[in-house]
């Protein structure tokens, strides 16, 4: 006789859940890959911005631009998707108490985007695909590196898909009943926005992998970038989505808060999933291939909207924080709710500070460049760079490295190993970060491209020349990088150290 | 909507709001920067 359903759930002696065992298992599969990839893309992040920083330059040209494609894939797309699916099996099964639908089929999919991922990373270092990220056409790499691609793709989409069913099955069975959790409701906007993106990056890539093998003779370089960027951009659209959720998750769990209004919230995500990917096309903005209107209409009009939405979140989760520690009686002043915050908490900390540079340097960058006029001069420098590091990295990964100091104890079921470490490393890596940042926005301003092994152009036949001001503006690039590094070969180690060596909890 | 709903969704957060006009203010000044910046420094001549 198959063993009941209940007997693979047990009971989180923390928060009550009901935990699916598969499930469990899943999201502590994907977890750990996660952070397997953003090792891998961290130290490529250290050898890249020693090479941006002048004075150093450590890596040979060939050796740079391989690594700047490694490290674009490796965290905007490995790190990142092998968390959300982990996010995604929590926010779906565990926080409706519900089973995880056909694991055997996660375990398909998670199979596919390991082996998706270990062939692509394969190609780029074997120095087959020096393409970048975005992979233009007409450049051209192995055929071998879009089917990694396409593969890890295929497996986040039956992920992706097996999260929908099982927020339908847990109301079938009557696991959860009226609205779905906020978390799970940002977690399923996340998803939307996910299946828009894989979906598109499907059209981007597949007709990419027949052009690579000959099958097709020529494709459109125009077409390619609108296509790509339907791709491109939505997916950090989905850890956008997927980082708010977060945010309301840590607050929720360190502090209590609640959302103030959470009609309010929902309509804010639901923002994003109308407007966010249509403000794509901020990337086309130079591209003379399109029409002024179509690029200013989309970015300018469209995406604030967008904004408008992370506007709501913005003053939602602090107010939530703010009603929640004036209930336990921090009601002194303006701001005593926010001085008594548990500071010392890795979770709150990286919440609070991934919340403060995604918004006052990454959102306001990121409006600032979506214009037309100031796009125009900034285009293809630092400055962008400058932008996204600021969401994904200071938004996005110190916001996943906060839930993961939750994930721990309660999915692994282990105690956090070097507490006192993990008090520090969200500051660290933040302050790294941050330089970093300052750094890449300042260099950008003043010129300097994004991507660029060689500032001076040496033997160029004609002469570039920048502000003597762009080597300091670099050397903080360098700084900051090694600094973020080290917070997150901090973040690898505890989160290593803890699962190996944890103490196991009841 | 009855008295009681009304004063339970009445929420005291002088905090967050002074945390908005700063974020706006620091809004202000880095947009503002970014234009001067751009308008002067970078400009083919």
């Amino acid at each position: 006789m198959a063993p009941s359903i209940e007997s693979q759930f047990r009971t989180c002696a923390v928060t009550g859940l009901k935990v699916h065992l598969p499930a469990q298992r899943l999201i502590l599969a994907n977890a750990v890959a996660a952070v397997v990839f953003l090792l891998v893309g961290g130290i490529l992040a250290l050898l890249i911005g020693l090479t941006r920083w002048p004075a150093v330059q450590l890596l040979p040209a060939d050796l740079y631009y391989r690594f700047v494609t490694a490290h674009g894939i490796n965290m905007l797309v490995f790190w990142i998707v092998f968390f959300e699916v982990a996010g995604l099996y929590f926010g779906g099964a565990v926080l409706l108490n519900a089973r995880l639908v056909q694991p055997g089929l996660a375990w398909i999919a998670f199979i596919l985007m390991v082996a998706g991922a270990l062939l692509t990373d394969w190609i780029v270092f074997a120095g087959k695909a020096d393409v970048m990220f975005t992979a233009y056409v007409p450049m051209k790499a192995d055929p071998l590196f879009y089917l990694g691609i396409i593969l890890f793709a295929v497996g986040a989409i039956v992920a992706v898909s097996l999260f929908f069913a099982t927020i339908i099955v847990a109301k079938a069975e009557g696991r959860t009943s009226g609205s779905v959790p906020l978390v799970t409701f940002g977690l399923l906007t996340a998803a939307i926005i996910a299946l828009f993106t894989l979906l598109a990056g499907a059209i981007t890539f597949i007709p990419t992998f027949f052009w690579s093998l000959g099958w097709i003779p020529t494709f459109d370089p125009g077409v390619y970038r609108v296509l790509f960027w339907a791709f491109g951009h939505p997916a950090q659209q989905v850890n956008l989505a997927a980082m708010v959720s977060v945010w309301y998750a840590l607050t929720a769990l360190t502090v209590g808060a609640t959302p103030i209004n959470e009609k309010l919230s929902r309509t804010a995500f639901v923002l994003y999933i109308l407007f966010i990917n249509l403000g794509s096309m901020h990337h086309l903005l130079v591209d003379p291939g399109l029409s002024s209107p179509n690029r200013i209409f989309n970015t300018s009009y469209f995406m604030y909207l967008a904004v408008l939405g992370s506007m709501i979140h913005a003053f939602s989760i602090p107010a939530g924080v703010e009603v929640a520690q004036r209930a336990k009686g921090y009601t002194r002043g303006l701001f005593e709710w926010l001085k008594k915050a548990p500071w010392g908490d890795p979770g709150f900390s990286a919440a609070a500070l991934s919340f403060v540079i995604f918004g006052f340097l990454g959102g306001t960058s990121g409006v600032i460049i979506g214009t037309m006029q100031p796009n125009i001069n900034v285009h293809n420098t630092l400055r962008v760079p400058g932008h996204f590091h600021a969401t994904v990295v200071a938004g996005t990964t110190l916001a996943f490295m906060g839930l993961t100091y939750y994930v721990i104890p309660l999915i692994a079921r282990r105690e956090i190993v070097g507490k006192a470490w993990a008090k520090y490393q969200p500051y660290i890596y933040a302050m790294g970060i941050i330089l970093m940042i300052l750094g890449m926005n300042f260099s950008g301003m003043l010129g300097i491209p994004r991507r660029t092994w060689d500032i001076s152009y040496a033997g160029a036949p004609l002469a570039v020349k920048f502000p003597e001001s762009v080597y300091t503006t670099l050397g903080l690039v360098g700084i900051g990088a090694a600094i973020a590094v080290l917070g997150l070969l901090i973040f690898v180690g505890i989160a290593v150290a803890s699962l190996l060596f944890g103490k196991k909890r009841a | 909507m009855a008295k009681a709903e009304r004063e339970k969704e009445e929420i005291h957060v002088p905090g967050t709001m002074a945390l908005v006009f700063i974020f706006f203010a620091w809004f202000a000044t880095f947009y503002f920067l970014a234009w001067w910046v751009l308008s002067g420094a970078w400009v083919i001549r």
